[in-house]
């Protein structure tokens, strides 16, 4: 038996590990999420709104990171009175500080006497009126400082809350055991499947395991860095990885007929050179991973430590349309598969767009953080419409596949707006009409879409070529190495997910759609056990970001959608792409170990 | 806070249905992918060559290799004749001709039409990644020869079969080009890529009185002693006409190939019955051998019902106006085969069986009586037969170039005449079979522009039946 036939023989194992993985991964994501949903009504400790009742009674009303008050009943104060709105009025925490804001122009606030316009900070004992509805604001922090004493109990009553976070996070070492089983068993295969004559084997070996040692490390030293980590979110993310790893050694140092023909040929000079090129493409990917983790722990512990992110609203909303503008001028006439999303420096080409995506979320969790107001919804709208016209002149089509439907999820979720969220919806489709008449790469796109089945063209061939290779795969695969992906465009970047299929079969298909539906569920955790808006919005942000970045590469790839130039996360190949994927993971994970003291921190 | 926890909720559930419909919609795109897009035109040629290292072989009835896979490389039959012999029905590993049993049969030779138990036993073995063998009913050497009577002519067609058993021995289609010219798409003639003997209609010309003939045996007008002078000269306006035979009865104007007396018939017996017997030959049902599919046989003869002239040309089997009728070489050897079976005749079939890498058989062709379908009445063929054998044996007819000494054969051949602003071409055809049970083969021939009407088509089909004796019999 051959090392191939022993990949194929093999592929029964890697498709055990890869399904019992993700589904340990998924049961223990769900029964975390709905551990944190039970306990997440947490008011914050030491603040709260005194009522005063009648004969002289006050009742103390709990407040949140963000708290509604109004007179419809899904507001967390409801006010029983007709000269209160459905919704009245928000009380919120942002960088430490509590403010209080009309949600509607008609809602009349007045603290200590004086009608709000807007947000305004609450000091200790502020009385709070709402439609004739009397409150005081409580901070028992304020209280202690100004005798002299320390609040303690808020702070013990939180770690003992994040302490049982943590006793109800069961460590996935197992699941860790079984990535490096799957990734040791990978590189032996690749090791002796890569031509002798090459000479990159030993090279392979350091790069690969270096790789992994960094990502085992990390895996194992997480909860040193950063205090409540998420190592399931990691190992998830670790998971993706070190399939990419396999896959991109596969696509670039196996099956080159380039070199074999050299070889043939007897121009051992050439075959040498092509050797050393198709292993610098490999080289070039785990470089790009390897600085990612390196910057993996530092934004994770910026992210944890301070609040650089949230001051930095301003620079993000100018830095977003101008990475796209410094991408649409720079990268003019640089042309590539139909769109201008690099350019070159120093001879590397960065794909700026996709860091313009990180800024867009951050943006975007700045403005909706905490129940904007119409005119800030406005001024968001009119901010993300431009950077969408970007999006559309470079044209980035997937990105905007990827941002809108995110922005809408965060807008509805953080606001409650689900009628205004339907009419975007429409907007956004009568927008997806006009775009398909104007521009003709829409059309393009479309028509490929909707023939694959039909016929074979110029604008579906990469889409048939895929799902040809997803067929062939069945449902465990051919094993590593025996796929057969040549001929299929943009096969190592775009068009991943099909050689993954061919090669791993349809349980490494949806053992991935499984790992991103984890992503989304610990985002969404991280969004639940958040102690202020800012972190909510943003966690659900990055979350879904992922999972959509995800959702439209699988769909395209399988023809369910429209195909457009998105990279699988953590798996494609690109330096940009999983540079700025690392990026993401480490704010999430950064997101996810903020606690109260670090929320409270300035 | 309760808000958002509401939202939170409800956007998880989106999600969760955004999963499972990308979850399932996996599993079907990957279904509709097997199904759909296997071996389609426009394939991934790229990826075809890596797919093929480890395919199973294509072998013949004689043991010839016409396919396999050595050192990651498709190679097809060494012996260059019989390359070219079967170069349309085995097929391409880069699919530039999708009837092919590489196409068709392209799961089996990649191995991936398996049971779960059969795959993981060879998975166990180290034989998984190996293909399937195919084993056909062609012979190679058959094939050869077949292909070397084909050769001097522009183009044309051969089936030869057992109309015993349903064995296609040889199916070759001309011109042909070498195997490493399809691969490269290069250098390729004009319609080599295109199999006559499967997909070309042609016109039957004179074959089709064995129609006519049969059709009267069978009307209820049918008088058994009915003669006509023929003087070449057409018996009703515009109708079949030829050289002027003088009288004519049945067995003579069938081995003379009388147009104007089978002309007479048809307008004897009636538009009615004639096109009701056609319509009942189930020849237009006939659409596939085994995977490959086949062009069906056409017939229609209604235009001829209110013109007497135009239905005698339906009778001498030259569709002239908006008479139609179209058949392949193989349904001509069907019909032979059928006569020669006494009206019944075997479904063909060119797979015989499928061979895995363990050299289990994991599917056999079992031809049995079941697989018989009949055309004829049995007394009715024996009459035909009786008409074909007399159509070899009398000397003053082109078939008497068909007759093997010590051999009973049977044949009726015909000439399509077709005026061209160029040349006046004629394709000869002719269909034939050995009424010997020891020896139970059919054949069918139809060459392209030749000068010298059916004799070359009769001469290329004798020597195919002398062949099939020689080596026929595996």
């Amino acid at each position: 038996m051959n090392v191939f036939e022993a990949s194929y023989l093999l592929r029964y194992l890697s498709a055990v590990i890869v399904i019992v993985v993700a589904a340990k991964l998924l049961y223990s994501a769900i029964r975390e999420l709905a551990w944190a949903m039970r306990h997440s009504l947490r008011p914050a400790q030491g603040i709260f709104l005194l009522n005063n009742q009648t004969e002289g009674e006050a009742m103390s009303l709990p407040l949140y990171h963000t708290t509604s008050l109004g007179r419809g009943s899904s507001n967390d104060i409801r006010i029983h009175s007709s000269d209160v709105a459905r919704k009245h009025a928000q009380i919120y925490r942002y960088d430490g500080d509590w403010y209080i804001r009309p949600q509607r122009f008609s809602a009349k606030v007045e603290v200590n006497g004086e009608e709000l316009n807007g947000k305004r900070k609450l000091e200790n004992r502020d009385t709070i009126s709402l439609g004739g509805t009397d409150f005081v604001f409580v901070d028992e922090r304020a209280i202690a400082k100004s005798r002299g004493e320390t609040y303690e109990e808020a702070i013990f009553d939180d770690r003992a809350f994040y302490r049982a976070v943590r006793r109800n996070s069961n460590p996935p070492y197992l699941e860790w055991v079984m990535m490096n089983l799957f990734t040791a068993l990978c590189t032996f295969l690749l090791y002796f499947m890569i031509p002798k004559e090459m000479g990159v084997r030993k090279d392979f070996l350091i790069w690969t395991l270096g790789a992994v040692a960094l990502i085992d490390l990390y895996f194992l030293i997480l909860p040193k860095i950063l205090l409540y980590a998420d190592r399931i979110l990691y190992l998830t993310c670790s998971h993706m990885m070190v399939i990419g790893l396999a896959i991109q050694a596969r696509l670039h140092l196996l099956g080159s007929y380039a070199f074999r023909e050299a070889r043939e040929a007897g121009e051992i000079l050439k075959a040498q050179d092509i050797a050393a090129r198709l292993f610098s493409g490999y080289r070039t990917q785990i470089i790009a991973l390897l600085i990612g983790l390196f910057f993996l722990w530092i934004i994770a512990l910026i992210v944890y430590k301070t609040r650089l992110l949230e001051s930095m609203t301003l620079v993000c909303a100018i830095l977003t349309p101008l990475l796209l503008l410094v991408t649409l001028i720079l990268g003019r006439g640089m042309e590539t598969h139909g769109a201008n999303l690099w350019i070159y420096i120093g001879g590397q080409s960065i794909q700026l767009t996709e860091f313009a995506k990180i800024t867009f979320l951050i943006t975007l969790a700045s403005f909706f953080k905490n129940q904007p107001p119409l005119r800030i919804q406005i001024y968001f709208a009119g901010w993300a419409a431009g950077v969408f016209l970007l999006y559309l002149l470079l044209p980035d089509l997937g990105s905007i596949m990827i941002l809108l439907p995110v922005t809408l999820l965060v807008f509805v979720v953080m606001t409650s707006e689900y009628l205004k969220t339907f009419l975007i919806l429409v907007a956004a489709s009568v927008m997806g009409v006009l775009a398909y008449s104007i521009f003709p790469h829409v059309r393009s796109r479309i028509s490929g879409w909707t023939s694959i089945w039909t016929e074979v063209n110029d604008s579906n061939r990469q889409v048939v070529y895929g799902l040809q290779a997803i067929g062939r795969g069945e449902i465990f695969g051919r094993g590593l190495g025996n796929g057969s992906p040549g001929g299929i465009p943009l096969v190592e970047s775009d068009m991943v997910f099909t050689v993954l299929l061919e090669e791993f079969g349809l349980i490494m298909g949806l053992a991935l759609v499984i790992f991103l539906f984890v992503i989304m569920l610990r985002a969404t955790r991280t969004t639940v056990l958040a102690r202020d808006g800012f972190s909510s919005s943003l966690g659900l942000g990055l979350g879904a970001a992922l999972f959509m970045e995800a959702f439209v590469v699988i769909g395209g790839t399988t023809g369910l959608i429209p195909l457009t130039g998105v990279t699988l996360p953590f798996i494609a190949q690109g330096g940009s792409s999983l540079l700025a994927k690392c990026f993401m993971l480490a704010i999430l994970l950064g997101l996810a170990s903020r606690h109260e003291e670090g929320a409270n921190r300035k | 806070m309760k808000q958002l926890i509401r939202n939170i909720k409800i956007a998880l559930v989106v999600l969760l249905v955004l999963t499972i419909g990308l979850g399932t919609g996996l599993v079907y795109q990957q279904y509709q992918s097997q199904t759909e897009l296997l071996a389609v035109a426009g394939e991934n040629k790229a990826s075809l060559r890596t797919r093929y290292a480890q395919a199973g072989s294509i072998v013949a009835k004689d043991g010839v290799v016409l396919a396999q896979s050595e050192d990651g490389q498709r190679q097809y039959a060494e012996d260059i004749y019989v390359q070219l012999g079967t170069s349309q029905l085995v097929g391409d590993y880069t699919h530039h001709m999708s009837n092919t049993i590489e196409t068709q049969y392209q799961g089996e030779i990649l191995g991936n039409k398996r049971g779960i138990t059969e795959q993981l036993l060879l998975d166990l073995a180290g034989r998984g990644l190996q293909g399937d063998d195919v084993h056909l009913t062609i012979q190679g050497d058959l094939s050869s020869l077949a292909y070397q009577e084909l050769e001097p002519y522009d183009a044309g067609a051969l089936v030869l079969m057992n109309y015993k058993t349903g064995e296609i021995l040889a199916s070759v289609s001309t011109p042909a080009t070498e195997m490493s010219n399809i691969i490269r798409y290069e250098d390729i003639p004009d319609t080599a890529l295109f199999n006559r003997a499967l997909n070309s209609a042609y016109q039957p010309a004179s074959t089709f009185k064995v129609f006519t003939s049969a059709a009267w045996l069978t009307s209820p007008n049918f008088q058994p002693d009915f003669t006509l002078e023929c003087s070449g000269e057409p018996l009703y306006p515009g109708g079949a006409r030829d050289k002027g035979h003088g009288l004519m009865d049945l067995n003579e104007a069938f081995a003379a190939s009388c147009n104007v007396y089978f002309g007479e018939l048809a307008n004897k017996m009636g538009e009615e019955h004639f096109s009701e017997f056609l319509n009942n030959l189930g020849l237009d049902k006939i659409d596939s051998l085994d995977r490959l599919d086949v062009r069906p046989a056409r017939y229609d003869i209604s235009a001829g019902k209110n013109d007497a002239g135009l239905l005698s040309w339906a009778g001498a089997g030259q569709p002239v106006g908006n008479l139609i009728a179209e058949e392949t070489p193989l349904h001509l050897a069907l019909v032979a085969s059928a006569v020669a079976g006494h009206g019944d005749y075997p479904e063909p079939y060119v797979v015989e069986k499928i061979v895995n890498p363990l050299q289990r058989e994991t599917r056999v062709h079992k031809a049995d009586k079941a697989s018989m379908k009949r055309m004829f009445a049995p007394e009715l063929a024996i009459r035909l037969e009786q008409l074909m054998i007399h159509g070899v044996e009398s000397s003053e007819s082109v078939q008497y170039n068909a007759a093997i000494p010590g051999v009973k054969v049977a044949g009726k051949s015909g000439t399509l005449e077709r005026e061209n602003v160029e040349s006046y071409q004629k394709t000869g055809l002719w269909m034939g079979f050995l009424a010997e049970p020891n020896y139970p083969f059919a054949v069918a021939v139809v060459v392209e522009n030749v000068e010298t009407s059916s004799e070359t088509a009769v001469v290329a089909g004798r020597n195919m039946l002398q062949y099939a004796m020689d080596y026929g019999i595996q």
